[in-house]
C-alpha cells in the first residue's frame, strides 16, 4: 500500500456479521487509528440476516433461529473481545446446549423424538493461544473411526441385553435353546470382532502415513456387510438400534469415502468432492439408502436450510462442505456443541459490537440503500489504471433531524437492543414515513429522500462490500455486467428464501404433553421443521404478566416464482406464511404438545399470550389470535440464506481476491474456507476482508481457515 | 483524481487457505478425486510395511468371517433340527478356541506391525526399532459420588471429561432456563474413604424449589475449564411465575 499519513478512509456497506467484524478488525488499537471506518447501512438497525428487534412489551423478534454452535471460534473471539471491552462477561450471554434432537416418522406415522447428548469438552469457543490446530482429514477419520467403535460397543451390550436376558440361569434346558444361545453368543462376538477391527482401523490410520487404502475399504465393506446382516432383523423393532446404527453407517460412509476418494492426501481437502451432494456421495460410499433418508440426517439437513429454492423433496448440499461442517461441529465444539444466546441475535451481538465501534470512532450511516457500485479501470498486470471502485452510489432513505448522528439503541430490562421498527421522531418528516408506512428494509420499497455518491478519493479510498449474496445483482450491476466472475458467482452461489414464526404461550411446553427439557428440534414437519423451546429469554422482556412458554419455529421458504407486481411482494409473503404457520399449528403441533389440540382436534388458539394493546382492541379469539405473534418471510435477496449447492464452491470469490485494487467483500457468500450460511462464514470473511486492507489478522490467526 | 494518488490495497502474499497441510509439506501429487479402484489407492502401499498391515488387517477381517461363518453354520444345523447338546458344547469350545487362536495372532501381527512402523516413522531404515506402541488407552476411569438430600424424586446425571481425574472441582450453581427459579447450589468435597479420592457432589434440595430441569458447568479449579455437566431434573407440575 502507498505509504499514507492520513488515516485510510474505509467504506463498508453492509452491517451483518461480516462487516461489523471488517469494522472490529479494522479498528483495533494495534493500527493506532490507521482506518477511519464509516459502515453504511440499509434501514435503522444492524444485523443483517442476524438482526433482531424489540416489539410491543419488549418481545424479541428474530428473523429467524439463532443458535451458535461450539465450533465458531471466529466468532466467539470477537464477540469475547468486544465483550472485554465493555467490562462485560461473555458467559452470562450464552447458556451451553449439550443436547441435540431429531425427529423421524415411525411406520405408524407418528413423530419419534431422538435425542443425543453430547459431552463438554475442554476450553470454550474463542479461546486464544496455545499451539496452531491444524486438524487433518487423517484426523478425522481417527475421530470417527473412535465414534463408530464407540457406538459399536452401544450396539453391542444393547443387542448382549435383549439376548441375554432369558439364558443367563442355569443350564440350557433343550438343545434349541442351547443352540439359539449359541447363535446369539455367535453374533454378538461377531459383532465384538468388528468392534475390535475397528479399533485396529483406528491405530492403523492414527501410526501410518501410508496405508493400502484399497485393503482398508475392503475391511470396512465387509465390516458393514456383516454387522448389517446380523442386525437387520432387529433393526425393525428396536428405534434405539436402528438410529444408532444409522449413524455407523453414515459414519462409516465418511471414512470409507475419505479413503477411496483419497482425501488424505488431496491439497484440495474437502473441496475435492465439492462437486458431490453430500447423501449422492455417502451413498456412493455404500451408506444404505434408509441411513440418507433419516431423520438424523434430515435434521442436519434442516439445520443447514439445504433444500434447493426451498423444496424439501430436493435437500441439496455440497459433500465437501456438508463432511467440513460436520466434522468440525461434532468433533472440533470447545465447552458445548451449542450455546443459545441470552437475548435476541441483535441485543447479545450486534449491540454490543455497535457500541464498541462507535467507542473506537466508527461512523454509522443508517438509512442508507445501495443502488450501484460503479468500477473504472481495467484488470491486469501493468495496466495504467488498474481495475478499482470509482464511486458508490445510494439512495438515502431519510435524513436526520439537524444533522445529528441517528441513535438507534433502545433499553430492555436494562439491555441495550435495537427496536423493531426505526425511531421516527429522529427522522425528518417521521410522522409521514410511519403514516405511509415506508419499509426500509424492503427490496422492493425504492422510495427515498435523496441520492448520494461516495467518490474515491473524495469520500473513501477502500471499500468492504458487505451485503448478502442475493443483493449482488441488484447493487452491483456494473461488477456483474463487465466481470464474468462476478457473474458466475451470483448464477452459481445460489439462496433460499426462509420463514419463521415465533409462539408466547400462556402454558408450559409441559403441561401440553412436551416430555422432555428445553431443546432445540430439527428433522421435524414441513414446512417448519426446525423448532426451539426459547422460554429462557421471557424475563428479558418486559410483559406486564410474562407468558409461559416461548417457541420458535423455522425452516426454508418454498420459492414459488411469486415475485411480480414487486411492490405487494413483502405482504404476498406475509400472508403465505401466516396461513402456513396456521395450518401447521392445526395439523402438527400435536405431534409435539398432545394438549395443545382440544376435543374437536382443533388448535386451542387461546393458549397464545396476546399483548395489551390486542387485547384493548378486543382480545382476538380463535385463528386471528395468531395475529397477535411474530411471523416473517426473508424473501428480500439481502436476507435469503446463503446455500452451498453441489458445486458451487469454486465460483465464490475470496475477499483476498485483488481484481480491483480499493474493494475486498465481506459475506458468508464469499470463499472463505468454510463456505455455508452460519455466522462463523461471515466472521472469518470479515476478518478475511480486513486482512486483504491491513494485513492483519494473519491468516494463520484465523481459526479454521486453513481447514481441509 | 490521479491513480497514482488512489490509495490500494496491500500485495498478499497468499489469496487461499491450505487445505492440506501435510501435502502443503510434503508437495504430494494430488491425484483427481475420482474414487481409487481396486488396483489401489497408493502405489506405495505394496511395500514391506503395506504387506505387515494388509496381514494385520486380513486377519481382522478373517476375525469377523469367521464369526459370521459360525453363526450360520449353527443356524443351519438348527433350522435342519440336527442340534444336540452335547454339539452345542462342542462348537462353543471349537468357537471360542478359534477366537483365542486368532486374537493370538493379531496380536502377534500387530506388534510386528508397530515396530516396523516405529523404526520407519523415527528415522532411517538402520534406525533402531522404535518401542512397540499401544494403540491409544482408554481414559482413567473417573468417579464421582452424588448425595442428594431431596423430599421428592429427583434424576441427577454427571458428566466428566478425562481432564477431570484428578483436578479439584467446582461446579457452577445449577440454573434453569427460566431465570425467576432459584439456583441449586452443588457443593463439592473430597472424601478419602471413596474410590480413588473420589469426589462428592452434594445436593440439597430444598422442598419448596420449583420443579424443571437445571443444569451447571463443572469446572476445573486450577485451570477454570469446563470438564463436566451436572443435571437435575425435579419432578413436578410447572407453575407460573410469581
Amino acid at each position: 500500500m502507498e505509504q499514507s499519513e492520513r488515516p485510510i478512509r474505509v467504506a463498508i456497506v453492509g452491517g451483518g456479521c461480516a462487516g461489523v467484524t471488517a469494522a472490529f478488525e479494522l479498528t483495533r488499537p494495534e493500527h493506532r487509528g490507521r482506518y477511519e471506518v464509516t459502515v453504511y447501512q440499509l434501514g435503522w438497525r444492524l444485523g443483517g440476516k442476524g438482526a433482531s428487534g424489540r416489539g410491543v412489551h419488549g418481545r424479541i423478534e428474530e428473523h429467524g433461529l439463532h443458535v451458535w454452535m461450539g465450533w465458531y471460534e471466529n466468532a466467539f473471539q470477537i464477540l469475547r473481545e468486544c465483550y472485554r471491552e465493555l467490562d462485560r462477561d461473555f458467559l452470562q450471554a450464552f447458556i451451553p446446549a449439550t443436547t441435540i434432537a431429531v425427529t423421524e416418522r415411525d411406520t405408524r406415522g407418528q413423530w419419534e423424538l431422538w435425542m443425543r447428548s453430547f459431552p463438554p469438552m475442554e476450553g470454550l469457543p474463542g479461546d486464544i493461544g496455545g499451539a496452531a490446530r491444524h486438524p487433518t482429514v487423517r484426523d478425522y477419520i481417527v475421530h470417527v473411526v473412535a465414534l463408530v467403535r464407540t457406538l459399536f460397543a452401544d450396539v453391542v451390550s444393547r443387542a448382549g441385553e435383549a439376548l441375554s436376558a432369558p439364558r443367563v440361569t442355569g443350564v440350557p434346558e433343550s438343545a434349541a435353546e442351547a443352540l439359539a444361545a449359541l447363535v446369539h453368543y455367535g453374533e454378538l462376538a461377531t459383532l465384538a470382532g468388528i468392534t475390535q477391527g475397528l479399533a485396529l482401523l483406528e491405530v492403523v490410520i492414527t501410526s501410518f502415513t501410508d496405508y493400502p487404502g484399497t485393503i482398508l475399504v475392503r475391511f470396512l465393506d465387509a465390516a458393514v456387510a456383516n454387522a448389517r446382516r446380523l442386525l437387520e432383523s432387529r433393526l425393525e423393532n428396536d428405534p434405539e438400534l436402528r438410529r444408532i446404527w444409522q449413524v455407523i453407517d453414515l459414519a462409516l460412509a465418511t471414512v470409507r469415502g475419505q479413503i477411496r476418494f483419497g482425501l488424505v492426501n488431496d491439497p484440495r481437502g474437502f473441496d475435492a468432492i465439492d462437486d458431490y451432494d453430500c447423501r449422492e456421495w455417502l451413498l456412493l460410499n455404500g451408506a444404505a439408502a434408509s441411513s440418507v433418508d433419516s431423520g438424523y440426517l434430515r435434521g442436519l439437513y434442516g439445520l443447514g436450510f439445504a433444500y434447493e429454492d426451498g423444496d424439501f423433496q430436493r435437500p441439496r448440499v455440497s459433500a465437501g462442505v456438508a463432511l467440513r461442517g460436520f466434522l468440525r461441529a461434532f468433533f472440533t465444539y470447545r465447552g458445548a456443541i451449542f450455546w443459545k444466546m441470552r437475548g435476541g441475535m441483535g441485543d447479545v451481538v450486534f449491540a454490543p459490537l455497535y457500541e464498541v465501534l462507535r467507542r473506537r470512532g466508527v461512523r454509522f450511516a443508517f438509512f442508507h440503500r445501495l443502488r450501484n457500485v460503479r468500477v473504472a479501470g481495467v484488470s491486469g498486470p501493468g495496466a495504467p489504471d488498474a481495475a478499482h471502485v470509482e464511486a458508490l452510489d445510494f439512495d438515502v432513505q431519510a435524513e436526520i433531524r439537524d444533522g445529528q448522528p441517528y441513535e438507534p439503541l433502545v433499553t430492555v430490562q436494562g439491555m441495550p437492543a435495537w427496536p423493531s421498527c426505526p425511531d421516527y421522531h429522529q427522522l425528518v418528516d417521521g410522522d409521514r414515513f410511519r403514516h405511509e408506512s415506508w419499509d426500509f428494509e424492503s427490496h422492493w420499497d425504492e422510495r427515498c429522500v435523496a441520492t448520494r455518491s461516495l467518490r474515491v478519493g473524495d469520500d473513501f479510498d477502500l471499500a468492504v462490500l458487505a451485503v448478502g449474496i442475493g443483493a449482488i445483482p441488484y447493487v452491483c450491476r456494473d461488477l456483474v455486467g463487465r466481470d464474468p466472475r462476478w457473474r458466475e458467482m451470483v448464477d452459481h452461489v445460489r439462496t433460499v428464501a426462509t420463514h419463521a414464526f415465533q409462539l408466547w404461550l400462556r402454558t408450559a411446553t409441559s403441561d401440553l404433553g412436551w416430555p422432555e427439557p428445553p431443546i432445540t428440534l430439527s428433522g421435524f414437519a414441513p414446512p417448519f421443521d426446525t423448532c426451539a423451546d426459547m422460554r429462557h429469554l421471557l424475563p428479558l422482556e418486559s410483559w406486564p404478566s410474562p407468558p409461559i412458554g416461548l417457541v420458535y419455529f423455522c425452516s426454508v421458504l418454498p420459492d414459488d416464482g411469486d415475485y411480480a407486481e414487486g411492490g405487494s411482494v413483502p405482504a404476498r409473503k406475509r400472508e403465505l406464511v401466516r396461513a402456513l404457520a396456521v395450518d401447521f399449528l392445526r395439523r402438527q403441533a400435536k405431534h409435539l404438545w398432545p394438549r395443545a389440540i382440544d376435543e374437536s382436534g382443533e388448535f386451542r388458539w387461546d393458549l397464545l399470550a396476546t399483548p395489551v394493546a390486542a387485547i384493548g382492541a378486543g382480545d382476538p379469539a380463535g385463528e386471528g389470535r395468531f395475529a397477535t405473534q411474530f411471523w416473517t418471510a426473508n424473501v428480500n435477496p439481502s436476507d435469503r440464506y446463503t446455500l452451498a449447492l453441489p458445486g458451487s464452491s469454486k465460483y465464490r470469490i475470496s475477499p483476498l481476491d485483488a481484481t480491483y485494487d480499493n474493494l475486498t467483500i465481506a459475506g458468508d457468500w464469499t470463499e472463505c474456507g468454510v463456505n455455508t450460511g452460519c455466522v462463523e462464514a461471515a466472521v472469518i470473511s470479515g476478518r478475511l476482508a480486513a486482512h486483504a486492507i491491513a494485513r492483519a489478522p494473519r491468516l494463520e490467526d484465523i481459526m479454521g481457515y486453513d481447514h481441509p | 483524481m490521479s491513480t497514482n494518488e488512489r490509495i490500494k490495497r496491500p500485495s498478499l502474499d497468499r489469496t487461499a487457505p491450505v487445505r492440506n497441510w501435510s501435502t502443503l509439506l510434503n508437495a504430494v501429487p494430488s491425484g483427481d478425486a475420482a474414487p481409487a479402484g481396486e488396483a489401489g489407492t497408493n502405489s506405495r502401499g505394496t511395500s514391506g510395511l503395506g504387506d505387515a498391515i494388509a496381514r494385520s488387517v486380513a486377519l481382522g477381517y478373517q476375525v469377523v468371517e469367521e464369526y459370521v461363518r459360525q453363526g450360520e453354520h449353527a443356524a443351519r444345523r438348527m433350522s435342519e433340527g440336527a442340534y444336540r447338546t452335547e454339539s452345542v458344547t462342542a462348537d462353543a469350545q471349537d468357537l471360542a478356541q478359534r477366537m483365542g487362536r486368532y486374537a493370538s495372532e493379531l496380536v502377534g501381527t500387530w506388534l510386528e506391525l508397530v515396530q516396523r512402523t516405529g523404526a520407519a516413522a523415527t528415522g532411517p531404515r538402520h534406525a533402531e526399532p522404535a518401542a512397540p506402541r499401544t494403540a491409544p488407552t482408554p481414559a482413567r476411569a473417573i468417579g464421582v459420588a452424588v448425595a442428594i438430600r431431596s423430599s421428592r424424586p429427583a434424576e441427577v446425571a454427571v458428566e466428566l471429561t478425562p481432564e477431570a481425574a484428578g483436578a479439584r472441582l467446582v461446579v457452577h450453581a445449577l440454573r434453569a432456563c427460566e431465570a425467576w427459579k432459584p439456583r441449586l447450589d452443588v457443593e463439592v468435597e473430597a472424601r478419602a474413604a471413596a474410590p480413588d479420592g473420589a469426589a462428592v457432589l452434594s445436593v440439597r434440595i430444598p422442598d419448596d424449589h420449583p420443579p424443571g430441569t437445571y443444569e451447571g458447568l463443572i469446572v476445573d479449579e486450577a485451570t477454570n475449564r469446563p470438564v463436566g455437566a451436572v443435571r437435575v431434573t425435579l419432578a413436578g407440575a410447572e407453575t407460573r411465575p410469581t
